[in-house]
């Protein structure tokens, strides 16, 4: 019986401790929010610039003639006056300078003012008409683009970015934010530092500049060029038929595998350089990679 | 007893007392100013030390001057928590008595197994060579090159905990925290194996993987500050 009473003990500190810890996680936050919505018109040359600061942002293009951008800021805490005193730090602007729209988010403190200390989150849906040009810079946040025609620049640090159906002109760079990219097609081109980069279903012709990242190239289709300059890296690319392209490859301190398939023609070959190319006629899509410290690996879907 | 007494006190009585003249006074003087003059001025003979005394002294200098010319080199600050964390565990282990506990040592030895297997199973894969494939493998041992991504690194964690400090606190902060150590503490120790050895081995590659992995979990503290 003294046992008995010596194991309940602790199994009750236990089952209190487990309701105190769910009582506290139902204990409801306040939220307030303010909503900024800009519509307007599409006209020639119209670009839209985007300067997010621990933001996401939701990115589409469609075929209709309204620019629509909406900037949505909530603020969350346990004391609504709280959340409500931060919300009034977040500021929101939209200016118009010539062609160019400009929309931007920050924290403005008064004399002796604390950052907020509420969760504060900031949205942008941007939606605009396909033959919009677009411009996005954000730190810290996420950025997904979806259905995007036409121009898209995107600078981001620390935000990981994901893009679904591209096609046009697409530039991205990227700090600290893996790049995730399915079905781009266009003029494309990437630069990573520390930032993965994964592209499904490739068209068009590709520049990337990459440093210490993973970089997977997966579903090459109509590709024109295909060009990759990486450090510290590990390459991987999936062809399919790989006798289609040609092949010059610059590598220094790199590990390199290649299908047999492919009988290259080293210019070079030495412990810690390898100078190589194959198949190298004009009318054939090039791949281009200078790696130096790293892993090349080609593939082919089988 | 008492009569003999009084006749030694009546004796002493009568003892004569003298003054000494002032003239020995001051030949006592004049005989103490010689002897400190004499102390003051003595010359003694003075002796060359042999050479290898001045070599040893020389030696000593330049070893001390060469110390202070050594490069100096500051660690990163998460190889001194990393330092801090070890000796708090082995102060920890310091105070528990030693008690085999066979069942804990078992788990242990098991779990290490399973660790290492999936390590080398993990690595295995990553550079798997295919049959059909030609494989060039290259070296290199020159580590400046490795040099400048710890900053890097320390800086982006500064900017995580100045954006949002409280998440750095948090359990998974911290624990994301002392993997990113492991592998700084891994890198060290390759770097330094770089500049000793004259092995073969694909250090590169293997600091390539330790990056982009430190990279990796550095995006996972970001998410979480976020």
């Amino acid at each position: 019986m003294k046992a008995t009473r010596l194991y309940i003990w602790p199994i009750l500190v236990l089952l209190s401790l487990f309701f105190f810890g769910k009582v506290e996680a139902q204990e409801n936050k306040n939220q307030v929010s303010i909503k900024e919505s800009y519509h307007s018109i599409w006209e020639d040359n119209v670009w839209i610039w985007v300067d997010a600061n621990h933001a996401e942002i939701e990115c589409t293009s469609y075929q209709g003639d309204s620019i629509l951008i909406e900037i949505e800021i909530t603020s969350s805490h346990i004391e609504k006056s709280i959340a409500a005193n931060d919300l009034k730090k977040m500021k929101v602007v939209s200016e118009k300078i010539g062609s160019k729209h400009y929309y931007r988010n920050y924290i403005e403190l008064k004399r002796d003012e604390e950052k907020p200390v509420s969760s504060i989150q900031v949205f942008y849906h941007i939606k605009v008409p396909e033959q919009t040009r677009v411009s996005i810079q954000n730190y810290f946040g996420d950025i997904k683009v979806q259905d995007f025609q036409n121009e898209l620049r995107i600078t981001s640090n620390y935000s990981p970015i994901n893009i679904h159906k591209f096609s046009g002109k697409l530039s991205v760079e990227s700090t600290f934010g893996d790049i995730n990219a399915n079905s781009l097609n266009g003029k494309i081109k990437i630069k990573s530092n520390r930032s993965n980069v994964a592209i499904d279903d490739l068209s068009g012709e590709l520049h990337m500049d990459s440093k210490i990242a993973e970089v997977s190239i997966d579903n090459l289709k109509e590709i024109s060029e295909l060009k990759i300059n990486a450090t510290k890296s590990k390459l991987f690319l999936n062809l399919s038929k790989p006798k289609q392209y040609s092949y010059e490859l610059d590598l220094e301190k790199t590990k390199l595998t290649i299908p047999e398939s492919i009988p290259l023609e080293f210019t070079k070959n030495e412990k810690d350089i390898i100078k190589a190319h194959y198949n190298m006629k004009e009318s054939m899509p090039r791949l281009q990679v200078e790696l130096s410290i790293g892993v090349l690996t080609i593939k082919t879907n089988k | 007893m008492d009569k003999r007494k009084e006749i030694l006190t009546e004796a002493l009585g009568k003892l004569p007392v003298y003054d000494p003249e002032n003239s020995n006074w001051l030949a006592i003087s004049d005989e103490l100013d010689k002897t400190h003059d004499l102390l003051q001025h003595s010359k003694f003979s003075q002796i060359d030390p042999p050479d290898f005394i001045w070599e040893n002294l020389e030696n000593d200098l330049n070893y001390q001057e060469k110390l202070t010319e050594l490069p100096s080199y500051n660690p990163p600050s998460m190889v001194w928590k990393q330092i801090n964390k070890n000796l708090n565990v082995s102060k920890e282990v310091k105070q528990i008595p030693k008690q085999i506990n066979w069942p804990f040592w078992v788990t242990t030895m098991a779990a290490a197994v399973l660790i290492i297997g999936f390590i080398v199973f993990q690595n295995h894969d990553s550079f798997n060579l295919n049959s059909d494939a030609l494989e060039t493998v290259s070296s290199s041992k020159d580590k400046h090159v490795w040099d400048r991504e710890d900053s890097e690194i320390e800086k982006t964690i500064e900017l995580i905990c100045s954006q949002n400090p409280s998440s750095c606190l948090s359990q998974e902060f911290v624990k994301l925290e002392n993997d990113l150590i492991d592998l700084t503490i891994s890198r060290q120790d390759i770097l330094s194996q770089m500049g000793r050895k004259d092995t073969e081995s694909d250090w590169d590659l293997v600091l390539t993987e330790i990056e982009i992995k430190r990279s990796n979990i550095l995006k996972e503290m970001i998410k979480i500050s976020i």
